[in-house]
């Protein structure tokens, strides 16, 4: 799923993942931790800790470091080389009492470190702060990649993704498509009926554009009175589509605030169904040129062009 | 107090023995703890000190959680002279607090 969670989901019941060889040591977790609000899973070795963490990201991890086979250094240095896992705290729960062990797991990442035998109320309170970081750290994140108003990604968010979707159409091949849409006389519903007015009609398309695009696409606010939808595995003929049945949702719906005036978006289309042969950059010239078209004859519609192919017009 | 290598006869019951969170579980930790006492005695007749080491090494750290706390700071004292062994010091130096782990696992009751 790619896009924004709302910030009160991180509230939600955290998982917490065990992982030590010793099965006494799953079946005491459980019991003294069952009173916490998180759901505690618990495994006894270190490939299929690392297996489960790469499918189900758990919140927070706790590491036993004596381990036979893969011991929990080397959990935690794969742990810290995935993407995917590479944010998840770890605390790591360990009978090794030399400051050695201790150095090492923090320069390794750990976030904390308790010498067996822990006593549990300690271990409780330590994970508790552990998972109030984490939420907090996540939510930073969130924040630096949501706009504010409409709660989709902002532009720097936008750049990120962008790039890594231009990179698997030249790679791959796979089809791509993104539009940029702008609403049409923003400035003047702004001067007209006042800024909370103009905030309202940002917000709604906002909400328009996340309920009717698809899990994959990817939805943001460009700046402005613009915003951009980057919509990977689709031809820009499809892309025109869509984008034409968000205009006319917007146009039909009605505003509380000038139910006499209704508001417009125009729309513009770059797409390719191979790879493109152009920069990334020019993809989103070729689509502001189609807005600029979409603009130029009218307003309230969508153009759309293929990119690395001559860059022909399909619609508008 | 009791002497080392003085065992005591009676039998060493868990501190959560009435934790209505623990007793269950503590029954099953005994039951672990016996069959380590079963396996050290192995390990130790044939010289297993990275055996010895490894099953210390986990007595050491439920030991205290399951209310057994004189059987896990043994369990440690265990580990650290089985790593010595391992480190190249003679088995000798090891067989004394086995034996005193195996008399406290053997005489562990829920």
């Amino acid at each position: 799923m790619d896009r924004p969670a709302d910030i009160s989901q991180i509230e939600s019941v955290h998982r917490v993942l065990a992982i030590d060889d010793d099965q006494n040591v799953h079946r005491l977790l459980k019991a003294r931790l069952k009173q916490e609000s998180f759901e505690l899973f618990c495994v006894t070795d270190g490939a299929s800790a690392l297996r489960m963490a790469q499918e189900t990201p758990p919140s927070l991890i706790l590491l036993d470091l004596d381990m036979p086979e893969m011991d929990g250094y080397e959990v935690l240095r794969r742990l810290k080389e995935s993407k995917q896992t590479h944010d998840i705290p770890v605390i790591v729960l360990s009978g090794l009492p030399s400051p050695a062990d201790k150095v090492t797991a923090f320069d390794l990442g750990a976030v904390d470190y308790m010498t067996k035998p822990f006593d549990m109320m300690e271990l409780r309170v330590r994970v508790r702060s552990a998972l109030r970081m984490a939420d907090l750290v996540q939510m930073l994140a969130q924040r630096a990649h949501i706009d504010g108003l409409t709660g989709l990604y902002n532009r720097a968010a936008f750049d990120e993704r962008w790039q890594a979707a231009t990179a698997e159409n030249r790679r791959h091949g796979r089809p791509l498509s993104v539009a940029l849409f702008d609403l049409d006389h923003f400035k003047s519903i702004n001067d007209t009926y006042g800024h909370p007015a103009g905030d309202e009609a940002l917000r709604t398309f906002g909400k328009l554009l996340r309920r009717e695009s698809r899990e994959s696409d990817i939805a943001c606010r460009y700046g402005g009175e613009e915003f951009a939808l980057i919509m990977p595995e689709t031809a820009p003929e499809d892309a025109v589509t869509f984008c034409d049945r968000v205009r006319i949702k917007l146009s039909e719906l009605q505003w509380p605030m000038h139910p006499e005036r209704s508001v417009t978006v125009s729309v513009g289309v770059a797409g390719a169904t191979s790879p493109a042969t152009v920069e990334r950059d020019a993809w989103l010239t070729s689509a502001d040129g189609a807005l600029y078209t979409s603009k130029r004859g009218g307003r309230n519609r969508v153009t759309a062009v293929r990119v690395g192919e001559a860059q022909a017009k399909l619609a508008g | 107090m009791r002497e080392t290598n003085q065992p005591h006869p009676g039998p060493i019951r868990s501190e959560f023995a009435t934790d209505p969170d623990l007793a269950d579980l503590v029954v099953e930790f005994v039951a672990s703890l016996h069959e380590h006492a079963t396996a050290l005695r192995e390990a130790l007749g044939s010289g297993d000190a990275a055996s010895i080491a490894r099953r210390s090494h986990q007595i050491k750290g439920s030991g205290s959680g399951y209310g057994f706390h004189q059987i896990g700071v043994s369990a440690g004292v265990v580990e650290r002279n089985a790593r010595a062994v391992l480190g190249g010091q003679g088995l000798e130096s090891l067989r004394a607090s086995v034996d005193e782990l195996i008399d406290l696992c053997a005489r562990a009751r829920a």
